[in-house]
């Protein structure tokens, strides 16, 4: 008698899920960067014999039909490399605005820009994540940087962490193979449109554009390859 | 005023670009089971190229969607939905296209308490080259077999015999798991498989192993069949075990048994019967074609000695006795490293082809009538057994042994009687017994080892192959021919009494190596060289048996040599694959050196030709759905021994044969170009192409008859064959009005040039053929299947203008099968032939050939009892007509005719539990 019981709840349960969308609500991100693999790259074998293998940090994102705000969560592992580990970011797809607080070196900066049109590819691989199912897209920044994307149509809202949007669902996964690190959502919420109101443009330091952020790092990041990949992070 | 109208015209300008791009697009998104609308799906539109998201909406609360501004181009469409399955379509954009897509229905994906068909994105996909068939969408009736599941699936139809025709192109191979079972024969896999067994039917073009391996296309493709089995039914055993008779005369009984635990697979089967069908093909001639597809494709008349068959001469007829089995055991072990895959089978089969031919032949001053009775009796016994172990040494490394052996063991006892004409005068008649007993072994072993390097695309393989075969033959010739002059008086008679005993056997060494490498970014170059070596002895020894038991050697009719062959052969081949086009241009050239001694007549004959095959082969693919082929082939053929060495062979003292040492080689030339498009969503395909081939020096047979009726044929080199081929083939399925259609249609003119008694013959030919088919299939309820070939055949020879052959033949085809009420089937087919008349002929040859057979499905469906009647209308006439260079040849003989038999098949099944 339990059993059955049981399987009707389950089975009203999966109907009742199944059939809504989540149009706000809040998600963890865990960040993970593989730290073994960027040490043999920069062929640092004897000093990464004494250091930990990954670095794990947590962020949350909080959506709501028409804005995201994604900002660093509970702490984890001291952030490596110091340079835009703590970014906060806000994008508002109503008026096609992203606004993003990056620490920088000694700097606080605030970069507004308009949206960033990434192109994508679509895929029909598809993976369960935190509970959704998502589906696999390939897309391309900065002309080189490969970056791949999880995406799920079951929150209708086409944002992910950092400044990764415009797939036709919510990022749940994304890997950056070049720069090892990788994004996975570890649960979501729903939570009420009302409550979702606490989002707001976060307070600013100087104001630049993604362009003119660039041009101020290549001043001092001209170097080899260490440097673009610390552009690379902070661009991202 | 001027600057006035430049000002409109700007701005008409203007105006018509941003017109220019507004294509749209428009829907309603569905509910196939609730049919209600549904808010929030998202269609996504991605360029057909490579998937590049293009923009996406979402429909509203009624389900509708709109796409605005849309430049032109071709797209794909993609609609997503939690839990429900993907919806996808292709979609053609012009600078003004307003598309309204109407209803589009998801499926959803959930699972229900009670379990019913799912069906995924589509129950048919294209993966790559590979067109894939969701078995579970495709209803069928409980414990039916592959075969019937086969004949459901859009694009592919099973005719009376087993074989298997998919999207227009004859099915070579059946695979099951990607495994060969019983490979020769087919219809073991789809004849004795159960239907619910199979989780995917995948069809596919087979590349050589070797262009699998080295990742270059050389263009040979086997269109094959595979079979994916649910790893749930692949535990436990089935099969099954039916006996038929007509209390009388016939009967038929067979079985099979599998078990299949997980990799291994174990199965028996045996066939006992003598109403001629489901005859395990056992007895193909030494076909190891099997060894992985590498090899020294070595030039014609080098292969192994035949099995000995001579002095048969039998044509078709007579229903055969047969009894037949096999085994089979594969496995593989260790996490798939070890794979082994043996078989063996056996054939026993008696048949007795009591018939007769009529041959008119066209000379330039009048007509040759010749006709022939035959009575004749053949035993043929042959076991097979063969095995296959691959071992991954290493994770880039693969051996692959094959092991073949063959033994067989033929008798028959032939009597004739000839009777020839000229413009109604008698030339020559006689009457014949030949009688053979053959006996022949042969064993094959290879060796191939593959080995993958650290650097894409660079690979090494080695082949290294032994062949061994003898046989033996021990025959009787007796004829009596008596010949006549122009004005039909006895001239002389002539009397044959011979014993003929022949003796092959060969022995043949190959070894090949083949290197890949990658040059730049997806460009190979494959090298590759081989050595075969080749030793050949015959020994034929004719005996004139004279009165007193006497035995006296006939020099002229005896022989004995022996060959030996070293063959040499190197390729080059570059592969160049780009985003949507892949190239392949390369060639071999071979050098062979002959050395022939003939021991009775003392004489040595040596030979040496160097050949060439270059070959061409370009292919665009224009995306995932549609491709575009070109390729040239260059091939050397070279005359074979029999046709070299000058021996005369008198098995047929009116049909004489002697060879010639002067022919030169042939080189063919084939020129093909064939596209192909299939729409998964529309379950349709296209399929075109066309191919034109020339051979200069072709080899052909010089055909003089003497004043005495006699013919003598020698080969000869001629040169101006050619012949154009083309078909289309197009076919299309829908699933919701469960009608299927196809249409086809295929041509060939030819040009072959031969000589007729001693004067060079043209002869054309043209022959273009309509192929209509339309399926209706209610899933396992019932089914009709209506099929007609139209075929017009004209041919005309320049020895004799005046005589030109053409005739229609029609053919049709029905198939019918209904559920008549609970577990009771019924099924008839009908085969209706009709070939016009020639003048010569005064049979009426439209044949009607119907069978029916009902069944019902007894004890809980373990059983069923099969009542079935074959010819009902008792039509079944052997007949058979070719028509050739001035020549057109009729046989007639004797076949099954109108039976009915009862049977009892019993299915067991333990799979799946």
């Amino acid at each position: 008698m339990r059993y059955i019981l049981l399987l009707l709840i389950c089975l009203v349960t999966a109907t009742a899920v199944a059939q809504s969308f989540i149009s706000s609500g809040k998600i963890m991100f865990e960040k993970k960067i593989n730290l073994t693999r960027i040490y043999q790259e920069k062929g640092l074998t004897e000093f990464m014999k004494n250091q930990p293998q990954s670095n794990t940090t947590y962020f949350e994102l909080s959506f709501s039909s028409n804005k995201t705000l994604y900002k660093p969560g509970r702490a984890g592992d001291p952030p490596v490399a110091g340079t835009a580990a703590g970014n906060i970011v806000f994008t508002d797809f109503n008026t096609g605005f992203v606004y993003a607080k990056k620490e920088v070196f000694e700097s606080t900066y605030l970069v507004a820009d308009s949206i960033a049109k990434i192109t994508w590819k679509i895929t029909p691989d598809t993976r369960m994540i935190a509970g959704v199912n998502c589906r696999k897209a390939v897309g391309v920044i900065m002309d080189s940087l490969v970056i791949i994307a999880f995406y799920t149509d079951r929150i209708p809202v086409s944002g992910g962490p950092e400044s990764f949007v415009g797939l036709p669902g919510m990022i749940m996964g994304l890997a950056i193979p070049k720069m090892h690190t990788t994004w996975y959502a570890s649960s979501v919420q729903q939570i009420d449109e009302k409550d979702a109101a606490m989002i707001k443009i976060p307070a600013a330091g100087k104001t630049l554009t993604r362009k003119e952020l660039l041009t101020t790092l290549q001043k001092t990041l001209h170097g080899g390859r260490d440097d673009e990949h610390n552009i690379w992070q902070i661009l991202i | 005023m001027k600057k006035f109208l430049i000002a409109i015209l700007s701005m008409f300008f203007f105006v018509s670009t941003c017109w220019g791009q507004s294509a749209d697009i428009k829907g309603i998104i569905r509910d196939t089971l609730n049919k209600n609308n549904m808010n929030g799906a998202v269609i996504m539109l991605l360029r057909a190229s490579d998937s590049t998201l293009v923009t996406f909406t979402r429909s509203n609360e009624d389900g509708n969607f709109v796409m605005r501004q849309l430049t032109p181009g071709h797209f794909l469409m993609l609609v997503t939905y939690p839990d429900y399955a993907d919806y996808e379509d292709e979609i053609t954009l012009k600078d003004t296209s307003h598309i309204n897509l109407g209803n589009i229905s998801l499926t959803t994906r959930m699972r229900m308490l009670k379990e019913i068909i799912v069906r995924q994105s589509s129950p048919m996909r294209l993966k790559g080259d590979t067109l894939e068939y969701a078995a579970d969408s495709f209803k069928v009736r409980p414990n039916a077999n592959v075969e019937d599941l086969l004949k459901q699936l859009p694009g592919i139809q099973v005719n009376r015999k087993g074989e298997i025709t998919a999207q227009g192109q004859q099915v070579q191979k059946i695979l099951v798991d990607g495994e060969e079972f019983f490979s020769e024969d087919p219809t073991i896999a789809t004849q004795n498989l159960r239907a619910d067994m199979v989780e995917k039917v995948k069809v596919y073009d087979k590349k050589s192993d070797q262009a699998v391996f080295t990742g270059i296309d050389d263009g040979v493709k086997i269109k094959t069949i595979d079979l994916k089995l649910k790893e749930d039914k692949k535990k436990g055993y089935f099969g099954k075990v039916e006996g038929g008779t007509d209390f009388n005369k016939y009967y038929d009984n067979r079985g099979m048994i599998s078990a299949f635990k997980g990799r291994r697979k174990i199965a028996v089967v045996g066939v006992m019967s003598n109403t001629g069908s489901g005859t395990l093909r056992v007895d193909e001639a030494d076909n190891f074609s099997g060894a992985g597809g590498v090899g020294i494709e070595l030039e014609e008349g080098m292969g192994l000695p035949q099995t000995a068959d001579e002095g048969g001469g039998a044509g078709p007829g007579g229903i055969p006795v047969s009894w037949n089995g096999g085994a089979h055991y594969s496995n593989k072990w260790k996490d798939d490293q070890y794979y082994l895959n043996t078989n063996y089978r056996f054939g026993k089969t008696i048949v007795n082809p009591i018939g007769g031919t009529i041959t008119q032949q066209n000379v330039q001053d009048g007509m040759f009538d010749s006709r022939q009775q035959s009575d004749a009796t053949i035993q043929n016994e042959r076991h097979v057994f063969n095995s296959n172990l691959v071992v991954a040494t290493d994770s880039l490394s693969t051996l692959d042994i094959r092991l073949n052996t063959a033994i067989s063991k033929a008798s028959s006892q032939n009597t004739f009687s000839t009777n020839t004409l000229k413009n109604g005068i008698q030339v020559n008649n006689g009457s014949r017994i030949t009688g053979n007993t053959a006996d022949a072994r042969d064993f094959q072993a290879n060796m191939i080892w593959r080995r993958k390097f650290m650097k894409k695309g660079r690979s090494l393989l080695l082949y290294a192959n032994i062949k061994t075969g003898d046989n033996k033959a021990d025959g009787s010739l007796y004829a009596v021919n008596d010949f006549y002059n122009t004005s039909g008086t006895h001239l002389n008679a002539d009397t044959t009494n011979q014993q003929k005993l022949n003796q092959n056997n060969g022995t043949l060494l190959t070894g090949k190596i083949i290197y890949t490498e990658p040059l730049w970014k997806n460009a190979f170059i494959m090298l590759s060289y081989g050595l075969a070596l080749n030793n050949q002895e015959s020994l034929r020894s004719t005996y004139d048996n004279l009165p007193g038991g006497k035995q006296v050697y006939v020099d002229s009719l005896s022989n004995n040599y022996t060959l030996r062959t070293i063959t040499h052969r190197a390729g080059m081949y570059l592969n160049m694959a780009g985003k949507k086009t892949d190239y392949t241009i390369g060639g071999d050239v071979s050098r062979a050196d002959y050395h022939q001694h003939n021991a009775v007549k003392d004489g040595v004959f040596d030979h040496q030709f160097i050949n060439f095959f270059p070959k061409l082969n370009i292919r665009y693919r224009l995306n995932t759905y549609k491709d575009l082929t070109f390729s040239y082939t260059g091939i050397t053929q070279q005359p074979s021994i029999q046709q070299l060495q000058p021996l005369k062979d008198n098995y047929d003292p009116l049909n004489i044969y002697i060879g010639n040492s002067l022919l030169k080689r042939a080189f063919n030339h084939t020129l093909n170009l064939s596209f192909k498009r299939f729409k998964v969503i529309k379950s349709s395909y296209f399929i075109a192409d066309i191919s034109y081939s020339t051979i200069q020096d072709a080899i052909t047979s010089r055909n003089s008859i003497d004043t005495a009726g006699r013919s003598i044929i020698q080969p000869v080199n001629v040169n101006g064959n050619q012949s154009i081929m083309g078909s289309v083939n197009y076919g299309t399925a829908s699933d919701k009005s469960h009608l299927g259609a196809s249409i086809g249609t295929k041509f060939s003119l030819s040009r072959s040039v031969s000589f007729i008694n001693d004067q060079l013959n043209n002869t054309n030919y043209f022959s273009p053929a309509v192929t209509l088919g339309v399926g209706w299939y209610n899933g396992d309820k019932s089914s009709l299947t209506l099929t007609s070939n139209i075929n017009y055949n004209y041919s005309s020879s320049s020895v004799n203008p005046d005589l030109i052959t053409k005739y229609w033949m029609q053919e049709y085809t029905a198939l019918l099968s209904v559920t008549l009420f609970k577990q009771v089937y019924f099924n008839t087919e009908a085969y209706f032939s009709l070939r016009q008349k020639t003048s010569a002929f005064d049979k009426n040859n439209n044949v009607i050939k119907w069978n029916a057979y009902v069944t019902k499905t007894v004890l809980k469906g373990s059983m069923n009892l099969k009542l079935s009647v074959n010819d009902i209308l008792d039509q079944n006439i052997g007949f058979s007509r070719l028509v050739g260079a001035g020549t057109i040849t009729e046989n007639n003989y004797n076949t099954l005719r109108r039976y009915w038999m009862l049977s009892v098949i019993w299915n067991f099944n333990t799979t799946g539990r």
